[in-house]
């Protein structure tokens, strides 16, 4: 096992999530491994179905009693894998703090949204109401929300879905966590929102927050990642800083990904991946992608250890193994 | 209160008035093309047998105005509501207002209690057996409230009084009307009625909240309170209850239109509880028609009256809905 760098805030390994169903064991997250440094952000990229919105709930342990999670999660010497219940109750929310892709629905109805925010920094902070209620429009007011204390006592239905959306990340800041996990926070949004969005989570990075960004959208990875790891049914199959996956992508997956985003000129036509993301239960023998991989050969049938392209880029993909290529 | 708002009140208010009206019409004529005349009825309830029948029916009849027109009858029942008349009990010798006066506690505070039990016990039940799902209690719960609702409540009347009155004597039979309404004592008479009108309406809600809390366990702003790291307890009372409780109040409302107009009829025959159940029992039996309407109404008007409460109430409970 290699030892953990300082800087790393959060650092995840050999995780696996797995749901025990009647019809067999689902493997959603399988043996998964990255980690999280201070004020930077780590993209996991991936389809739907790729496990990955399953991965940032079990960091935090939010799923039903179906799921199974086993591995490490490492944060501030503790493996949250193994915290009880209270214990992991009191890192959510004030260490590391969850934002979800449906603004529209995440929202309680019949609550103010200002109520929303307070009862996070009075639970964790022991802040009393009038304390976390000028806390709370300081935050609302630093998301761009204008006529902060008016907002406050708005109900959910009366905000915009980008104002219900700027209201979860400032009810995510409200105990200053040192991680913010992001589920694909603006795929139910308008574009031109989508942009003001993104720019709060650039801002928040400045600030020193870390943050784990989930999202299928290669657009949002070039503005925000610093590093990428990209899923494909359970597992990951590259990881590396951005620049270098962006310029340099290796894995056949991410370049069928990266070919997925439409082109400029119009004689392009809209390239595919061929296939469909397989079955999570009975996954295919060895490498999960070689049934739709283009590059398949013998080896595949089994599965690929991570191979190093260089110091900060690895590929789970035998056509990177030195003995192939000789 | 808004502008918007007195508005509609209004507006429901008026609309009650032309169902209560409607309701009031379909009473009286059905009574009144009944197959017995009401003076029939009167003069077998004074014993009347002396003299001429014939004779004292007609006098009878022009005194009561029953020999004109049935719609100039109904004119002058409708004047006569309007002025605050609600005619004259003849089997019991008094106005019916005053009978009414008398007798309506009885029903009510059976009413209330039955519907406090029903509700609290049914709320807390099914969000425990929601919270507990496939836990031996939701089990237990989920089997008992099938068992509540199949039992007709006459029946499970019967056997409360067979066991814990004849059997156990820990009860009295019967209601005892001599104990003040407002005493210790009284509650312990209510004790069997209230479980025989309340337990079906706590079984059904039991369900519904059930079903309604787990509904509202799976929503996505749930998962948004466990992320913020608050405790169950405080996601449960706080952001499930309220949610869960919305379409529950509605159905607690409708319910109570059921227990006013059944359940507490026959609850209150078997128990000899004289509530205004028992009294319209009673006079449909003498044909004391002024009693039968005046009864009928106050139920009309009280589920007419619940009917708004819970409307205007979801201006309260669920911010998304607005009256325009």
């Amino acid at each position: 096992m290699h030892s953990i760098r300082t800087n790393d805030l959060l650092t995840v390994e050999n995780l696996k999530t797995y749901f025990y169903t009647p019809e067999g064991i689902l493997k959603a997250v399988d043996e998964v491994s990255f980690s999280l440094k201070e004020g930077e952000c780590v993209c996991i990229v991936g389809e739907s179905g790729s496990g990955k919105s399953t991965l940032a709930l079990s960091i935090l342990k939010l799923l039903d009693e179906s799921a199974r999670i086993e591995g490490r999660v490492a944060f501030n010497g503790k493996n949250l894998i193994e915290l009880s219940e209270d214990e992991i109750r009191k890192i959510r929310g004030n260490e590391i703090s969850m934002i979800f892709q449906n603004p529209q629905s995440s929202l309680n109805p019949v609550m103010r949204v200002g109520e929303q925010i307070v009862e996070q920094m009075i639970n964790h902070k022991r802040m009393d109401k009038k304390e976390a209620k000028s806390k709370a429009i300081e935050l609302l007011r630093e998301m761009g929300i204008p006529d902060a204390e008016k907002r406050f006592g708005d109900f959910p239905h009366q905000l915009s879905g980008g104002m219900k959306q700027r209201v979860m990340i400032a009810m995510a800041l409200s105990c200053n966590p040192k991680i913010i996990i992001a589920d694909e926070p603006t795929s139910a949004l308008d574009v031109t929102i989508q942009a003001q969005i993104l720019d709060i989570f650039k801002r928040l990075k400045q600030k020193g927050i870390s943050i784990l960004f989930i999202t299928h959208d290669f657009g949002i990875v070039s503005v925000i990642a610093d590093r990428i790891v990209v899923m494909y049914a359970g597992r990951v199959m590259e990881k590396g800083t951005a620049v270098e996956i962006l310029r340099n992508p290796e894995h056949p997956y991410t370049v069928g990904l990266l070919d997925c985003l439409p082109g400029t000129s119009e004689k392009d036509r809209l390239a595919y991946i061929p296939g469909t993301i397989p079955s999570l239960i009975e996954p295919p023998e060895g490498c999960v992608f070689s049934p739709r991989c283009r590059f398949r050969f013998d080896a595949c049938s089994k599965t690929p250890p991570e191979y190093p392209v260089s110091d900060v880029h690895s590929v789970a993909c035998f056509l990177f193994s030195n003995e192939v290529n000789g | 209160m808004t502008a918007t708002m007195r508005k509609y009140i209004i507006k429901r208010l008026i609309y009650s008035a032309f169902i209560a009206w409607g309701i009031f019409t379909v009473t009286f004529v059905l009574l009144r093309i009944g197959p017995s005349s009401p003076a029939d009825r009167y003069l077998a309830t004074m014993g009347a047998g002396k003299g001429d029948i014939e004779e004292i029916i007609t006098a009878l009849e022009t005194r009561q105005g029953l020999d004109k027109p049935i719609y100039v009858q109904y004119v002058d029942y409708v004047t006569n509501l309007l002025h605050g008349d609600w005619g004259w009990s003849f089997s019991t010798s008094m106005p019916v207002m005053d009978l009414i006066r008398i007798h309506w506690i009885y029903s009510f505070q059976l009413i209330l209690l039955s519907m406090i039990f029903a509700a609290l016990l049914g709320i807390v039940i099914g969000i425990y057996s929601a919270v507990n799902q496939y836990s031996r209690i939701d089990y237990l719960s989920t089997f008992f409230s099938f068992v509540g609702i199949s039992i007709p409540n006459f029946w499970l009347g019967i056997m409360l009084i067979l066991i814990f009155s004849v059997k156990l004597g820990i009860f009295r039979t019967y209601y005892d009307t001599s104990l003040p309404v407002f005493s210790f004592e009284n509650l312990k008479n209510l004790v069997l009625p209230v479980i025989t009108l309340g337990t079906g309406s706590m079984a059904a809600y039991t369900r519904y909240v059930r079903s309604s809390t787990l509904e509202n366990l799976k929503k996505d702003f749930v998962r948004t309170a466990k992320a913020k790291g608050l405790p169950e307890r405080t996601i449960i009372w706080r952001h499930v209850f309220r949610n869960a409780m919305l379409p529950i109040v509605t159905i607690i409302m409708f319910d109570l239109s059921g227990v006013v107009f059944g359940g507490a009829y026959l609850t209150e025959i078997i128990f000899g509880i004289p509530g205004l159940g028992q009294i319209s029992f009673n006079a449909i039996f003498a044909g004391d028609y002024a009693v039968v309407v005046a009864v009928t109404l106050i139920g009309a008007f009280i589920t007419l009256l619940f009917n708004l409460i819970t409307d205007i109430s979801y201006t309260f409970l669920d911010p998304r809905i607005r009256y325009e």
